[in-house]
């Protein structure tokens, strides 16, 4: 042990490395990459040497790579404007290579490169590889990586290989893709990314859970009467309505972000914050939620489709006039589930979980609904008594938590008013929080997979998804309940809360 | 009331500046106005809303102009600092008594909010400063009372002491225990006597020290570190033979203070002093240690101090040399039998970054006290034994 070492606080930088994208050429490397790059550069985050290595097919030099991540980073970094001095070292270590997924020859050619860059640059061998590429090339990757010796499984140095979503489209694929890429790699050394987790209102909630003393007290059965989990958005598919044919928003965005975001409010608080204490927990709880009784799913699972409407000020075509859709599709692009968990915590706590394209704007939130006063002192029959408590916490945008309570109006009468107590991050901290991916490429670089999913994490969401579109698969319904595109969804939706409930208007 | 753009480093920074010679009873109710002309000057530009933030009360003590150090004062910093860590700044400048305002008063307060356009765009998160300004020792006297009366209630207190060395006075002590942490910078204090006063201080009061002049050592100390990370070596540092630091004359306490963390983490020692008192270039003691004794020697010198002052570390042990030396201002070179003379790029922190550090995270480092005390008792040349 060397006594130096001693006391000094460990540094968060990562070793050395080499990372290398796979699509580069694709938007994500352009929008997201590249720039939360930049952005750990610009905040000494990165390692010392490092580099990173775009891989893709299209035929580019590394000065034409270079010039367009240059472009992305003036459009999308978090920190601008972009600082030349800075940007001339940092891409003196961006390089292109330019192959095709499934030629071995690119392998052996992109090997020599990432040689002859850890020469240059004095960088050990350790690698960072991210897939951003669809996900029917993951295989052929990943077999190749394995082919070529480009994946080592010691410790040091290391290899790591980050996985964007989705990750399988049902249990079965989620299965073998695991199979496929634990043949080559080990589980620690796989980073499957779910963006959502890298959201700073996203990690705030074991801080605001477990940090605090005051909540942990109320998260239970006794003083929670039911969950509700919006994730919306403005947008409708995007022209990517082929894809979106094939994957619907129960594959797109519940399986995978607002599973997560659910178990994270719903899991029992872990023995320490280690990366597998915290995904044990998550796993625990994935694994309570009851399962769908057979041939009931539509009393549990409401989908639909937007149709024409108004989104923003903007004409909207439903979802079965954009381009690449099916005429007849059934796909949903919106659905609400009702979730119930069997565990002493949530045991008849429902969680309603809601996601959809086309609604009136982009929101993401978890709302705790706590139980009324026992005995109703106040504004009874007047319609000015007690509201509901409610704890919402909004993961985008204005991340932040706020409490729904009632207070006296101020005059001769005891008439109650809804009012909330906010806190905004934006307002406390001053500044925006770090983009998601900058927190998520620092941690896999750092081996650290506290924010990622592990296998039997994405198998146990898949589990019960899975059923739930077997069920659908099963009813062969020539057509789903349509919405107006702007509205909050269809009316459907609010028989699954129950008398007296209702979805809130994030 | 005026609102001006702010001319100084953060563009998009607009400064409402309120009256002059307030109040001071009044001071709340000025900044009540100065937010809402923030908020209607948003609404007429067409702006979302000015938001107030605040995360730490930052009481800021400037000094006369002949007791400061040579560099931008506190104040100036801190504009860069506010933008990322927003504060209540209460600024209080000691004045000559000469320059009290007719009528006989000692202090006279002054307010304004700075407010910076969220890089998002969009609303504006706004800071807000009070200035007292208190004339000779009478107006002195006034300062701990009246920022207890103007902390923001419920939130931290950081006494911001970096324009000059902090000197054991009353008012140093009274407003330490107002505070959670004090912020303080010893390397510009060309006085060895500085660190021994801060030791002092360390152990008397309750508040965190946070010291930038030991927040700049912390990539060296990481260098320092990795040249005795390979197998056996660690086991050498059992055997030294010579520790040689050089600086430059204003490195010298950044010197004494890497020459304290390296000695507090070697283990059971006992110094004597040999020739050091009173000496302002050169030093020697002697160390010993379990397995024999060994000399240090410190020269101060002029030099290219890019290294925070710091020229060279060499460390005898077991028969080799283990050194951490300056090429030029943005690079050092790591000579060792692993290391070879390897160049690394240093990575230094602009001071506001290290007052953003050092008003995040724990506050104080606690190898800091163990390091400052060795420092104090080199300078000191007093023989110690641990």
């Amino acid at each position: 042990m060397n006594p130096l070492r001693d006391g000094l606080i460990k540094e968060r930088v990562p070793a050395p490395q080499v990372m290398v994208i796979f699509g580069a050429s694709g938007d994500l490397t352009r929008r997201k990459l590249l720039p939360a790059l930049y952005t750990l550069a610009r905040e000494r985050q990165l390692p010392s040497p490092f580099s990173v290595v775009g891989f893709a097919r299209r035929p580019k030099s590394d000065e034409d790579f270079r010039g367009e991540m240059r472009e992305g980073c003036d459009r999308f970094a978090r920190r601008r404007p972009v600082d030349e001095t800075l940007w001339s070292s940092f891409a003196e270590c961006v390089f292109y290579q330019q192959g095709s997924f499934d030629d071995a020859a690119a392998y052996a050619a992109l090997k020599t490169r990432m040689e002859e860059i850890d020469a240059k640059l004095g960088i050990p061998a350790n690698r960072l590889y991210y897939l951003s590429t669809p996900p029917s090339a993951y295989p052929t990757i990943i077999d190749n990586l394995g082919a070529a010796g480009l994946v080592s499984r010691a410790y040091e140095p290391f290899t790591r290989i980050i996985v964007e979503k989705p990750f399988g489209r049902d249990l079965e694929s989620a299965q073998v893709l695991n199979r496929q890429v634990k043949q080559v790699f080990r589980e620690a050394q796989i980073f499957r990314i779910d963006h959502y987790l890298g959201k700073e209102t996203v990690q705030n909630m074991l801080v605001f859970r477990f940090g605090n003393g005051i909540f942990e007290p109320l998260w239970n059965n006794r003083y929670v009467d039911h969950v509700q989990i919006t994730g919306a958005e403005a947008i409708g598919v995007e022209g990517r309505g082929a894809y979106y044919e094939e994957a619907g928003i129960l594959r797109d965005m519940v399986q995978n972000h607002l599973f997560q975001v659910m178990s994270l409010v719903g899991m029992e608080p872990p023995i320490s914050m280690d990366s597998n204490s915290v995904r044990d927990e998550k796993v625990k709880f994935l694994r309570s939620l009851r399962h769908i009784p057979d041939g009931k799913v539509d009393e549990y699972v409401v989908r639909a489709q937007y149709a024409s409407g108004h989104v923003l000020g903007e004409s909207v075509p439903g979802y079965k006039e954009e381009p690449g859709v099916d005429p007849q599709s059934t796909t949903e692009t919106y659905v609400a589930l009702k979730l119930l968990v069997d565990n002493w915590r949530w045991a008849n706590v429902p969680f309603f979980l809601r996601s959809s394209k086309r609604m009136p704007k982009r929101v993401t939130e978890i709302a705790i609904h706590f139980r009324q006063a026992p005995h109703q002192l106040f504004g009874n029959g007047t319609g000015k008594g007690p509201v509901p408590n409610v704890l919402s916490i909004r993961i985008q945008p204005n991340e932040g938590i706020a409490l729904h309570f009632g207070s006296k109006i101020p005059g001769p009468t005891t008439d109650i008013a809804p009012v909330n107590m906010e806190f905004l991050y934006g307002t406390s901290f001053g500044n925006e929080p770090p983009e998601a991916y900058e927190r998520l490429i620092l941690d896999a670089m750092l081996g650290d997979s506290t924010l990622f999913t592990r296998d039997d994490e994405v198998e146990a969401s898949w589990t019960f998804i899975t059923r739930i579109h077997q069920a659908w698969a099963e009813q062969k319904k020539k057509q789903i309940p349509v919405f107006e595109a702007g509205s909050w969804g269809p009316s459907e939706a609010d028989e699954l809360l129950g008398e007296g409930m209702h979805w809130r208007r994030p | 009331m005026s609102a001006v753009q702010n001319g100084g480093q953060s563009a998009g920074a607009i400064t409402y500046a309120g009256g002059q010679n307030i109040d001071l009873a009044n001071v709340e109710h000025e900044l009540a106005g100065l937010w809402r002309q923030a908020g209607e000057a948003a609404a007429e530009a067409g702006q979302r809303s000015v938001t107030r933030a605040c995360l730490w009360n930052l009481v800021v003590y400037q000094p006369p102009p002949e007791q400061r150090y040579g560099r931008p004062s506190a104040p100036r910093l801190l504009d860069d600092v506010t933008a990322a860590v927003p504060s209540r700044l209460l600024r209080l400048e000691l004045r000559p008594e000469a320059e009290a305002p007719s009528g006989g008063k000692a202090v006279s307060a002054w307010v304004n909010t700075k407010c910076n356009i969220s890089p998002a765009g969009g609303h504006q998160i706004c800071t807000e400063e009070i200035g007292i300004a208190g004339f000779g020792r009478k107006g002195q006297a006034h300062f701990p009372a009246l920022v207890r009366a103007l902390l923001v209630p419920d939130l931290p207190v950081a006494l911001v002491w970096l324009d000059s060395a902090p000197h054991k006075g009353r008012l140093l002590r009274d407003l330490l225990r107002l505070s959670d942490r004090i912020l303080v910078d010893t390397q510009p204090s060309a006085e060895g006597a500085t660190l021994i006063e801060v030791d002092e201080l360390v152990r008397e009061t309750h508040a965190q020290f946070v010291d930038l002049g030991w927040m700049r050592l912390t990539p060296v100390r990481y260098m320092v570190a990795s040249l005795f990370d390979a197998p056996g070596r660690p086991e050498q540092l059992k055997h030294l033979e010579g520790i040689r630091i050089d600086t430059t004359p204003s490195g010298r306490n950044s010197g004494f203070l890497l020459l304290g963390w390296l000695l507090s983490r070697l283990g059971k020692l006992e110094l004597s002093a040999e020739d050091a008192a009173g000496r302002e270039a050169e030093f020697r003691w002697k160390i010993r240690q379990e397995n024999g004794s060994f000399p240090i020697e410190f020269h101060v010198r002029e030099g290219e101090g890019g290294l925070d002052g710091l020229l060279c570390l060499d460390v005898a042990a077991g028969g080799e040399h283990f050194v951490l030396r300056q090429v030029d201002a943005l690079h050092v070179a790591l000579d060792s039998p692993d290391h070879g003379g390897k160049k690394l790029a240093l990575h230094g922190w602009d001071d506001p970054e290290l007052v953003v550090a050092g008003l995040g995270g724990p506050g104080l480092d606690a190898l800091y006290p163990e390091a400052l005390n060795i420092a104090a008792r080199l300078i000191g040349a007093e023989a110690w034994n641990r």
